[in-house]
């Protein structure tokens, strides 16, 4: 192989990552948390997120707007802030980690992943695990990633009275689109 | 020259993000370049303190049920009867005022309500529209307007005219939410009512009751627990015919406030025994340094559409 053909291919390759950096930023997604208990079902979505998708290193995090959660009933949005995140003091929650597998992104596809990172949850952080699914698509990178949340991981104390209304464990969904950042 | 190039792409391309926190950087400066102005959340619970609207709406689509609750005077300390108080229990054998209401939202900022009081056989319709939301880092107040106007439905209306039975109110809340635990409000008020009985002079400056009257109210509530707060109120109407040798007393409250759900119950101690402004810039007539001040409570359940 002559030196002008590694550089086109280079050249071309790099073109395709996203000219070396291969930094990818969400344009839209969301995070939802899901919370049942046989007395009542409470649901909260959030699209005040944002986030980056590192392709080169495999590297993901992302950022949410705690006071962001829009529940059915406006007072569970309001204890939701007031009482459990306390969304005044703990502004953001945040996941920072990195994807395990190899993935070739410039192959279209579905992957299942695993992620490996922090969760800063309520100013708590867990090391976790995650499972999530990676499709990309025409240099588009979809991620979809449900995962639980326990309340007394994160400090966050459900009180007695409401025990039976508030699930101790939530399932947290994240849905995250990704394009080629500028 | 080709050569040079290549070095020179792959040397961009490991020296730029390779650990996580540099996503995180990018991350930070994202939101703090996007950051918009938080609204402050919670400013007080339920829509009224103890005498006092709060700043708080009902939210769209949900309806309060309130019920308030004052029992008669406790007596204590009052030097005119030997053990008033013992007689009825404190209070809690007489009830000197009730008032059962519902509060409905339109919109997240506006609520439409109504309600009735046992204290001058009063039936209220009411509105309140929050106008300035309190942000972080922004605004520095909240504000509402609330109006009602009453009508007294006791027997034998002055002159059988209707409307001297009606009465209306125009208050101002002006609220900031200080601290996570303390918040204050200011309501500059206005009372109209259509009949006064004017024969009736003040004893010794024989002022006569007005049709107008301007009052200004002081609330607070502040935290103890993350359920559980601390609530006052006071009023002082601006009325020659309105002092302490006329038996007339500004309305103070003090109170605890518990939140549980959807309830929102306050346990107070206040000499006003109205439990709308018509009644309690205009009519507060116990004395506190003579034992009449009454045990109450307000209950408030809130229900979702």
């Amino acid at each position: 192989m002559t030196m002008k053909k590694i550089t086109f291919l280079i050249l071309f390759f790099s073109t395709v990552v996203g000219f070396c950096q291969g930094v990818y930023k969400a344009t839209d997604g969301d995070v939802s948390f899901f919370s049942e208990t046989p007395i009542e079902n409470i649901d909260a979505v959030n699209k005040d997120v944002r986030a980056l998708l590192n392709t080169k290193n495999g590297g993901v995090a992302f950022i949410v707007t705690n006071i962001g959660f829009h529940f059915d009933k406006p007072l569970m949005e309001e204890h939701f802030n007031e009482n459990y995140m306390e969304s005044d003091k703990y502004k953001v929650s945040v996941f920072k980690g990195k994807i395990v597998e190899q993935i070739d992104y410039s192959k279209n596809g579905t992957y299942k992943v695993t992620v490996k990172g922090t969760l800063d949850l309520h100013g708590v952080e867990k090391e976790r695990t995650i499972l999530g699914e990676l499709i990309v698509l025409d240099g588009k990178i979809t991620v979809q990633s449900s995962f639980d949340v326990k309340g007394e991981d994160h400090k966050i104390k459900i009180p007695k009275l409401v025990i039976k209304n508030i699930a101790e464990t939530v399932q947290v969904t994240v849905n995250l689109n990704f394009e080629l950042k500028k | 020259m080709n050569k040079f190039l290549v070095i020179v792409l792959w040397l961009g391309c490991v020296s730029y993000g390779n650990a996580q926190d540099d996503l995180m950087e990018m991350l930070a400066d994202e939101v703090e370049a996007e950051k918009t102005p938080e609204k402050v959340f919670a400013t007080f619970k339920g829509t009224a303190v103890i005498n006092a609207q709060t700043i708080q709406t009902v939210k769209k689509n949900t309806l309060e049920f309130n019920i308030a609750h004052r029992f008669g005077d406790m007596d204590i300390g009052n030097k005119q009867g030997a053990n008033l108080g013992g007689h009825t229990l404190y209070g809690l054998e007489n009830a000197a005022n009730i008032r059962f209401s519902l509060t409905y939202g339109i919109t997240d900022k506006l609520s439409v309500g109504l309600g009735r009081s046992k204290m001058n056989e009063h039936v209220d319709g009411n509105l309140k529209y929050r106008f300035l939301e309190q942000t972080e880092n922004g605004m520095p107040i909240s504000a509402a307007y609330y109006a009602n106007a009453a009508i007294s439905f006791v027997a034998n209306t002055p002159e059988n005219k209707f409307v001297n039975s009606m009465s209306y109110v125009h208050q101002l809340i002006l609220a900031k939410k200080i601290t996570r635990g303390i918040s204050l409000e200011v309501l500059p008020t206005y009372v109209h009512r259509n009949y006064v009985d004017q024969t009736i002079l003040h004893p010794t400056n024989d002022a006569v009751d007005e049709n107008d009257l301007f009052a200004v109210g002081v609330a607070g509530r502040i935290k103890i627990t993350k359920r559980m707060a601390f609530v006052f109120d006071y009023f002082h109407t601006f009325s020659e015919f309105r002092t302490a040798d006329n038996n007339f007393y500004d309305a103070i409250g003090v109170g605890i406030e518990i939140e549980t759900g959807g309830h929102v119950f306050h346990i107070n101690v206040t000499n006003s025994e109205g439990l709308i402004a018509n009644d309690i810039i205009t009519a507060t007539r116990s004395d506190w340094g003579q034992g009449a001040y009454k045990l109450g409570f307000n209950i408030s359940r809130v229900f979702s559409f």
